[in-house]
């Protein structure tokens, strides 16, 4: 078993920043409607008739991540 | 349940697992990191938007990173389901749009699951957890 091929997505610069709907995310993940926000991705998929996509916000820039986020009371 | 890690840069694997988010109004597929070293689950401010979740000043908190920089977020109840598991848990949505994906803590998703990740099979194993009266 292989991790999910998701570079052609992440390194897509049409994609930088946006929000992306993806199908077939664990055999051919493809990108079937973008947008600004999660929300308008969502609708443009819907109105494509993909009713539940993979939700995803593609980074301007992947940076390495060490993040472990405590919470501050 | 077994799961496959992401492929984000032909350098970065991550392990990523695809979950449904439920809000008294809305339903999405998201995606987030498991990440032991996070108190709490995290979701961008985009998510509770697109779930038509209201936030409210008085459960604002604080969160922080090893970057030390304080951010905002809001302490909110959401229903998670993951694979055949679905559960009702406080999580806390903040501005992680940089990051891309949510973030799966110790309360909401270690305190639910037993999880097994392998980097050299680039798998994540999780179990639900047995809660005993």
């Amino acid at each position: 078993m292989s991790a999910i091929d998701m570079t052609h997505i992440y390194g897509n610069r049409n994609y930088k920043g946006k929000w992306v709907a993806v199908e077939d995310y664990q055999t051919r993940p493809r990108v079937v409607a973008t947008g600004e926000s999660m929300k308008e991705a969502m609708k443009k998929a819907e109105r494509k008739g993909f009713k539940l996509p993979l939700m995803m916000q593609v980074p301007k820039k992947v940076y390495y991540f060490v993040g472990s986020p405590q919470i501050i009371r | 349940m077994i799961f496959r890690y992401f492929e984000v840069t032909p350098k970065i694997i991550r392990p990523i697992v695809p979950l449904i988010l439920k809000s008294s109004t809305r339903v999405a597929f998201y995606s987030a990191l498991i990440d032991s070293g996070a108190d709490y689950c995290i979701f961008g401010l985009g998510v509770a938007e697109a779930l038509d979740i209201k936030l409210k000043s008085q459960n604002k908190t604080k969160v922080s990173g090893v970057a030390k920089e304080l951010i905002e977020g809001f302490l909110t109840n959401l229903e998670i389901r993951i694979g055949t598991v679905k559960y009702e848990t406080k999580v806390i949505f903040a501005d992680i749009s940089d990051f891309g994906h949510g973030i799966l803590g110790q309360q909401g998703f270690f305190d639910h699951f037993d999880v097994k990740l392998s980097y050299q099979k680039q798998t994540i194993e999780i179990e639900p957890v047995k809660f005993s009266n």
